[in-house]
């Protein structure tokens, strides 16, 4: 075999393959990983910005779980409620609007661009325009439950009750049309054609055809939105800075705010790490478990199975 | 030569990014002012020293010599950024020494990088802090100490107002020039034609609601909210609150949120409970617009609805006579900028919240950035600044009571005696400011919405609060 200055045509090769893809290693350990390896470190600590960490062992982390910061446990019991609301809802009306789209019928192009609109409005302009259409007393909203005999219609953002849901409608209008829906749309078709009339022939009707055909079939498409829809549902923020700023009365303090108030607000940067990575250990939990479950459920083509 | 395996390759890199990354996390505070020991903000004794007049500019006056570098002069942006921008250049002209503005970008995000650039030893020269995290950030040696070089400069401070001197120190020793003053959240934006309206006889010179109590108030508001069709159309009156908001009608009604050293509540007053029941009455009677997220008055939608002449009276700061100002108005009203009212105690609530000038306790050249403080400071390149919208007065006789501003500012005048009379600044004594502040919005939340009552929040507001309270300092 030829070499060329002592390196064999492998090793060539393999070093270019790293030296491209070093930029973005790189990028990955200096901003990603090794921030991530600092913010244990400091999750050990008692830290504000500019200072210097004071390792205190576990105490963030018993501060958290053992209720002496009275926001954790309900902050977190909130974003999981948020999830456990907004994940099937979501994924179902994705999956409604992804099976309407895939019926073939005139005007298709014209509504999957309509469904698709919301989710590329930027999440401030979503919030600026949700907190009009929300406001009690000039909101369309509320204007239009007037029309219909409502003499005074809800505090929608300012009344703790009313404030969680209300944002989950935002953040529904923005998501459903989205990511999740196209996804759907491409699992749908791929699902085949024959497969469906062979049912068709046997009797099956629509439901039974969907409920039986085509579910089974793209259950890797929904274990993936599931498992994206749950981790996008935990790490709930933007909406909740802007539209209510976690009030009233903490109704919408979610999770992630209480870290982030932790971290850029109150300057307990080791507080915070810890809170970080308390949430970083739920999420992998989580799709830990969902990739455990998923083994009951979810079908791939051509796998075979004991 | 060996082979790169992929094992070696990736600890390769693994210790290529770990260097870096430690070295940025190495705490290495640069060199700083000895941070104070105690944590109760308390008044300096600052007085006219001998040495340079104030009337002359200083920055002028003074020898100084161009440095050969860069210094940095760090905004959180906007209006200030806007101001810096040509500051640094009028500077640069008449000194020689050239700054360059920074922005941080806004609240609260700019407080953390100010942090981090201090740990990093690359926080600008002159830094803009405001009442809050600038004590906050004096006591754990982030600001130098201003008091040596303004005795080194022999620099004259008998024109400062001293409760704005005092709000800038801590522990007797002075981290910031009260470059631009609120006497709290004590600005009220009124309609004049709407009040006029409603009978009560206003003009726009705002020493016409000189005699105005929260009765008074809570009158115009009941008299100015009309509907149409049965829906709202006008609102009479539209309260913040925040801590700052709520400050001002507690401090009208003798209450206070704080003890004055800032570790232990004082909110079982009746005074208390009659301040904050006048703010509820006025969101449960419907006069004002439902409370926003945004807990200034002037945030949210309210801003919009002053400008659309909707809104008859609006809680505002001294920047209340700028936003939404005659831009947005554009003549559709005659409005101007008074005082929130007396109360019960005889007084108006304050609580001076300032915009200060600080210098970083890391700078290598904080003679240069003292002159540029001091310049800032001064009233002939603080005039302009403040007409053309962009900051708030300093906390001097000669700018509060300059002719100019008193002539073209309708509401400077109401203004300057107000900050002439306002107390200092307030906060726990642990400076966890922005906590106690973003605790006093949440906690009563549900009293603003009509869904608790005054007495069914108490008990877990005070619990809260006063735990934010307890907490140690951040250092």
């Amino acid at each position: 075999m030829h070499r060329r200055g002592g390196l064999s045509p492998r090793a060539r090769e393999e070093i270019a393959g790293w030296l491209w893809t070093s930029p973005w290693l790189l990028g990955f350990l200096l901003f990603f990983f090794g921030p991530m390896v600092a913010s244990l470190y400091l999750s050990f600590t008692k830290y504000a910005i500019g200072g210097t960490p004071q390792v205190i062992g576990l105490d963030n982390f018993v501060r958290a779980l053992s209720g002496k910061d009275d926001l954790f446990w309900p902050s977190m019991g909130r974003t999981v409620e948020y999830a456990f609301v907004m994940v099937p809802i979501g994924i179902g009306l994705s999956l409604l609007a992804a099976t309407l789209l895939n019926q073939g019928l005139k005007g298709t192009a014209v509504f999957r661009t309509l469904f698709f609109l919301p989710s590329l409005t930027p999440v401030v302009a979503a919030a600026v325009i949700w907190r009009w259409l929300y406001q009690p007393d000039f909101g369309a909203i509320n204007w239009l439950l007037w029309q219909l005999g409502v003499d005074e219609g809800p505090r929608w953002l300012t009344t703790p009750d009313l404030a969680l849901p209300s944002l989950m409608l935002i953040a529904l209008w923005a998501s459903v049309g989205g990511g999740a829906m196209v996804i759907f749309l491409a699992g749908l078709q791929s699902v085949p054609r024959e497969l469906h009339d062979a049912a068709a022939i046997d009797g099956a009707n629509a439901w039974q055809r969907f409920r039986n055909v085509t579910l089974p079939l793209i259950t890797p498409t929904i274990f993936f939105n599931l498992v994206i829809g749950i981790i996008a549902a935990l790490k709930v923020f933007a909406l909740a800075v802007l539209a209510t700023q976690g009030g009233p009365n903490y109704a919408t303090w979610f999770f992630n705010l209480h870290l982030y108030n932790n971290a850029f607000q109150f300057f307990e940067m080791g507080y915070a790490s810890a809170l970080a990575w308390i949430f970083f250990l739920l999420v992998v939990s989580l799709t830990l478990l969902n990739v455990r479950w998923s083994r009951n459920w979810v079908h791939y083509e051509g796998e075979e199975r004991a | 030569m060996p082979t790169v395996t992929r094992r070696r390759f990736v600890i390769g890199i693994c210790l290529a990014a770990a260097i870096p990354v430690l070295q940025a996390c190495r705490q290495a505070p640069p060199p700083a002012a000895q941070p104070a020991t105690s944590t109760t903000p308390q008044a300096t004794a600052v007085s006219g020293t001998t040495g340079a007049s104030s009337t002359a500019s200083a920055a002028t006056a003074a020898p100084v010599v161009s440095t050969g570098v860069e210094l940095q002069v760090a905004t959180r942006g906007g209006t200030d950024g806007d101001i810096m921008e040509n500051s640094v250049v009028t500077f640069l002209a008449q000194t020689g020494i050239k700054f360059k503005h920074v922005s941080y970008g806004p609240e609260p995000d700019y407080w953390s990088k100010v942090q981090a650039l201090h740990a990093t030893g690359q926080v600008a020269d002159v830094v803009w802090a405001s009442t809050g995290n600038l004590h906050n950030f004096a006591n754990r040696g982030i600001l130098a100490e201003l008091d040596s070089l303004i005795v080194a400069d022999k620099y004259d401070l008998s024109d400062y107002v001293p409760a704005g001197l005092q709000s800038m120190s801590l522990n007797g020793k002075l981290y910031g020039m009260p470059w631009g003053g609120h006497p709290g959240n004590g600005g009220l934006l009124y309609n004049v034609d709407l009040l006029n309206a409603a009978g009560f006889n206003v003009t726009e010179d705002p020493d016409s609601l000189q005699n105005w109590t929260y009765d008074t108030l809570r009158d115009a508001a009941t008299k100015t909210t009309t509907t149409k069709d049965g829906r709202a159309d006008v609102f009479g009156y539209s309260p913040g609150t925040d801590f700052l908001s709520l400050n001002n009608v507690l401090g009208a009604y003798g209450a206070r949120f704080m003890t004055p050293d800032g570790k232990n509540l004082a909110m079982d007053t009746p005074e208390f409970m009659a301040a904050m029941s006048w703010v509820r009455d006025i969101f449960m009677s419907k006069t004002s617009p439902a409370p926003g997220a945004d807990a200034t008055a002037t945030g949210n939608t309210n801003n919009e609805l002053f400008g659309g002449g909707r809104l008859a009276t609006l809680q505002t700061q001294y920047a209340g006579m700028f936003t939404p100002g005659e831009k947005v108005i554009q003549g559709k009203f005659k409005w101007n900028v008074g005082l929130q009212p007396k109360g019960p105690a005889g007084k108006r609530g304050t609580a001076l919240t300032i915009n200060g000038m600080t210098i970083a306790a890391s700078s290598k050249h904080k003679s240069e950035a003292w002159q540029f403080v001091k310049w800032l400071m001064e009233p002939e390149n603080q005039v302009p600044i403040i007409l053309a919208g962009g900051s708030r007065p300093a906390l001097r006789t000669k700018v509060l009571n300059n002719s100019r501003l008193m002539a073209e500012l309708k509401a400077h005048k109401v203004f300057a005696k107000a900050l002439l009379e306002a107390e200092p600044w307030q906060m726990p004594a642990n400076f966890r400011w922005p906590e106690f502040n973003s605790t006093v919005i949440q906690v009563f939340g549900g009293v603003w919405a009509g869904t608790q009552t005054l007495q069914q929040a108490l008990p877990e507001a005070k619990k809260k609060l006063q735990d934010v309270i307890d907490k140690p300092a951040i250092d």
